[in-house]
C-alpha cells in the first residue's frame, strides 16, 4: 500500500505532538502576579475529558499527517478548534479551586500552539477549497459567532484573561471604540488626502520621486520618535491657533497618536494609487483619449476603475497596519487597547496584556479577510485583463 | 475630405513628422505605410488631435480640426487601434457604447446602434454583449474595437495598425469585413500599416512615409506604387511583399538604400529585397 504524506501535514502533526505532549497546556497561578505552574492537558482537565481531547488531538493530527479527503480535513481542524475552545474553559473551572477569587488560570504555550497548528490547517482546507469572497466573510461571521457565543454562555469565565475583563468591563470597550475610531479615522483622512495626492503624483511625474521619498522617510522615523516629534508642533497649534485646543488637539493625547498613524498611512495609499494607476493598460487609455473622454471622464471611467483594486490593496495594508499601530498610542494618552497592554507590562500581568492584544489581533485579522474579499470581488470581473 | 496642409511635428530637436501634406477624398481609404519610426502614427494622431501638431494645418470638410476642443473633435472621429485598446472593465455593449454615451444619447438609441453593430459584426447581442472583452476571442475582441470606432456614426476613421495582433486568417477576414462596412457606410478611412500586401489589399491610395517625409501618395496600381523606387525599411525591421500573389517575409533586413547616381533607381527597387527572386508589384 502506498501511504502517502501531506507536506504541511506534517508540519502540523509534528507541531500538535509537541504541544499535546510536552509543553503546558494551562497554567495556574495563586494570584495574576506571581509566576505561573504549568500544567499539562491530563492535568488540567478531569481524567477521562483529558484522555478525551488528547484523542480528538492525536485523530486531527493523523487525519493532517497523511494525504486525506479536504472534508475531512475540515472536520477535523474545526473538531479539534472546538474541542479546544470548550475545553480550556472546562480547565480554567477545573483548577480553580473552590470560592478562590485570587487564583488565576490561564491557557498556556501548549494551548496557544495546538490553536496555531489546527488554525493553520483550516486555513489550509479553506484555501484549497477555492471559496468564494462572500464564503470567506461567511467563515468569518460564524467563526466571530462561535466565540460570540462562547463568551456570551459564560464557559470561559474562569479563564485569567476574562476575569481581568470583567474588572475593567466599561474601559474596555471605551479603549475598544478609542482604537477603533483611531484606526479608521486616520485611514479615513489617509484616503481622502492620499488619494488625490496619488492622483497628482501618477500625472505630475516631477512630483512623483519627491513626494514618494518624503512618505518614504516618514514611514522609516520609529512611531515613538515621530511622537516625540509631533509634541512640540502640536503643542504650538494647540495654544496658538484658536479654536484648536476645543478640538482636542494637544501635544499628548489622541491628536498626535491620530497624526502619527495618519503620516504612516499615506505612503502605502499615495503609492498603490501611483502603481495602480501606472498599471492601467495602455491601450485602454490610448482608447479612452481617441475616443474623446476629457481628463476626469477617463480618471473616473477608466484609470481610476481599473486601478481600483490596486487602490485597495494598498488601504487593507494600512487598515491592519493601523489597528497594530494604534496600539502605542496608549504611550501618550490616545487611549485604545494599548492601554492594556502597557498596563499589563509595568504590572507583569501578562492576562491584562493579553486583554489588550488578542482584540487587536483578532480585529487585524478580521479586517485582513474583510479587505481581501473586497478586492477579489472588484478583481475577478476582470482577471485576464493584462492577458 | 481631409485636407493635411504643410504639417509638422517636432520634438526638442527630432522632427517626427516633416512638412506633410495630402488631401483624403471622402469615402475612400488611405492607408499610411512605412517603418515604425516613420512618422506615421503620429501624423494619424494629429488628425484627432491626439498630438498637437508644431506646424501646418488639418482640416475636415473645410473646417480647420483645431475650431473645436480636442475631445469633441475626437468624440464624431472614430478610433480603433492595435490590441483593441477595450475597456476590461466594461461589458462588451458598454464599450461598444462609449462615445454615444459621452455624446448623451438616449438609451434606446444606444442600445438599438449596439445591436445593429454587434449584429453588422456577428456577434450575438444577446450571447456577447454581457460578457467582458477577456472572455472573447482575439478576433472578437478586434471585431468590438472597430464597431466601437464605428459607434457613433462618424464619418472619418482613424485605424492605428488595427489587424497588427490578429493571425493571417482572421486578418484577412477583418479586412474584409472592414472594406465591406466601408462600403456600405461610405465612411473615410485613414489606416496605418507597416504591412504592404494590407496596404496595398486595402487602400484607395497609398501614402508612405519614410523618416517623417511623404514619400509617395498614390493609387496602388499607379506606376509611382507600383514600379517607382522605394524606400528600404529600416534596420532590423522584417515586412513582407508580395510577388504574384505569392508573400514572402523578408528573412534579413535589407540594406537601407536610396536612389542616387551611384545606385540608380532601378537597383533599389524593393521586390528585389525578397527572400526568393521577387518580381515587381502588378
Amino acid at each position: 500500500m502506498n501511504i502517502r504524506f501531506d507536506k504541511l501535514g506534517v508540519v502540523i502533526a509534528a507541531i500538535a505532538a509537541y504541544a499535546a505532549f510536552v509543553a503546558p497546556f494551562a497554567t495556574f497561578r495563586a494570584n495574576r502576579i506571581v509566576p505561573g505552574q504549568a500544567r499539562s492537558i491530563l492535568e488540567a482537565l478531569p481524567t477521562a475529558t483529558g484522555a478525551l481531547l488528547l484523542v480528538i488531538i492525536v485523530v486531527a493530527a493523523l487525519i493532517a499527517l497523511f494525504k486525506t479527503p479536504l472534508v475531512l480535513r475540515l472536520v477535523a481542524s474545526v473538531v479539534a478548534l472546538v474541542a479546544l475552545a470548550l475545553l480550556v474553559g472546562v480547565a480554567g473551572t477545573f483548577l480553580t479551586p473552590a470560592g478562590n477569587t485570587f487564583a488565576r488560570i490561564s491557557p498556556a504555550f501548549g494551548f496557544w500552539i495546538l490553536i496555531f497548528a489546527f488554525t493553520l490547517l483550516l486555513a489550509d482546507v479553506l484555501t484549497r477549497l477555492e471559496l468564494s469572497p462572500w464564503a470567506r466573510v461567511g467563515v468569518l461571521v460564524l467563526a466571530a459567532a462561535a466565540v460570540g457565543l462562547l463568551l456570551v454562555s459564560g464557559s470561559w469565565n474562569d479563564l485569567s484573561i476574562l476575569k481581568e475583563y470583567f474588572n475593567r468591563a466599561d474601559s474596555f470597550w471605551a479603549e475598544g471604540s478609542k482604537h477603533v475610531t483611531l484606526a479608521l479615522g486616520s485611514l479615513f483622512a489617509a484616503v481622502v488626502i492620499g488619494l488625490p495626492l496619488g492622483i497628482l503624483c501618477h500625472r505630475v511625474e516631477k512630483l512623483r520621486a519627491g513626494v514618494l521619498n518624503v512618505l518614504n522617510i516618514i514611514q522609516t522615523i520609529p512611531s515613538i520618535a515621530l511622537f516625540g516629534l509631533l509634541i512640540a508642533p502640536l503643542g504650538w497649534v494647540a495654544i496658538h491657533v484658536p479654536g484648536a485646543a476645543a478640538l482636542g488637539i494637544r501635544g499628548i493625547g489622541t491628536a498626535p497618536a491620530f497624526v502619527a498613524l495618519f503620516l504612516y498611512s499615506l505612503l502605502p495609499v499615495v503609492a498603490n494609487t501611483v502603481v495602480g494607476l501606472a498599471g492601467v493598460p495602455r491601450a485602454a487609455n490610448d482608447a479612452a483619449r481617441g475616443m474623446g473622454m476629457t481628463d476626469r471622464q477617463r480618471l473616473f471611467g477608466v484609470e481610476f476603475p481599473l486601478a481600483f483594486p490596486v487602490i485597495l490593496t494598498g488601504i487593507r495594508i494600512v487598515l491592519v497596519q493601523n489597528i497594530g499601530l494604534a496600539t502605542i498610542a496608549a504611550l501618550i494618552g490616545g487611549g485604545g487597547f494599548g492601554v492594556f497592554v502597557f498596563q499589563g507590562v509595568g504590572q507583569t500581568a501578562m492576562d491584562l496584556v493579553l486583554l489588550g492584544a488578542v482584540p487587536t489581533v483578532a480585529l487585524a485579522f478580521a479586517a485582513a479577510i474583510i479587505l481581501d474579499a473586497v478586492i477579489e470581488m472588484t478583481t475577478t470581473k476582470r482577471r485576464a485583463e493584462t492577458a | 475630405m481631409i485636407e493635411i496642409e504643410g504639417i509638422t511635428k517636432r520634438y526638442d530637436t527630432t522632427t517626427v513628422v516633416d512638412d506633410v501634406s495630402m488631401v483624403i477624398e471622402p469615402r475612400t481609404i488611405a492607408v499610411i505605410v512605412g517603418t515604425s519610426g516613420s512618422g506615421k502614427t503620429t501624423l494619424l494622431r494629429m488628425i484627432n488631435r491626439l498630438v498637437e501638431p508644431t506646424a501646418g494645418i488639418i482640416k475636415l470638410d473645410g473646417a480647420d480640426n483645431r475650431s473645436v476642443p480636442g475631445y469633441e473633435l475626437r468624440r464624431s472621429i472614430g478610433y480603433a487601434i492595435q490590441g483593441h485598446g477595450l475597456f476590461p472593465h466594461r461589458t462588451v455593449a458598454q464599450n461598444i457604447a462609449t462615445v454615444p454615451v459621452l455624446l448623451g444619447w438616449d438609451k434606446d438609441r444606444i442600445n438599438a446602434r449596439v445591436d445593429e453593430l454587434m449584429t453588422l459584426y456577428q456577434l450575438d447581442p444577446q450571447a456577447y454583449g454581457p460578457r467582458y472583452p477577456h472572455e472573447l476571442s482575439g478576433g472578437q475582441q478586434q471585431r468590438v474595437g472597430v464597431a466601437r470606432a464605428l459607434a457613433a456614426e462618424p464619418n472619418v476613421l482613424l485605424m492605428d495598425e488595427p489587424f497588427g495582433a490578429l493571425d493571417p486568417i482572421i486578418r484577412t477576414k477583418a479586412q474584409e469585413d472592414l472594406l465591406a462596412i466601408q462600403k456600405r457606410f461610405g465612411t473615410t478611412i485613414i489606416l496605418v500599416t507597416h504591412d504592404m500586401e494590407e496596404a496595398v489589399h486595402m487602400g484607395d491610395k497609398i501614402a508612405v512615409m519614410d523618416a517623417g517625409k511623404l514619400v509617395q501618395y498614390a493609387r496602388p496600381a499607379e506606376p509611382a506604387i507600383s514600379s517607382r523606387p522605394w524606400s528600404a525599411p529600416a534596420k532590423g525591421r522584417s515586412g513582407c511583399c508580395r510577388s504574384d500573389g505569392c508573400v514572402t517575409r523578408w528573412r534579413t533586413a535589407p540594406p537601407r538604400a536610396k536612389p542616387s547616381a551611384a545606385t540608380p533607381a532601378s537597383a533599389t527597387h524593393w521586390p528585389s529585397y525578397c527572400g526568393r527572386a521577387g518580381r515587381r508589384y502588378r
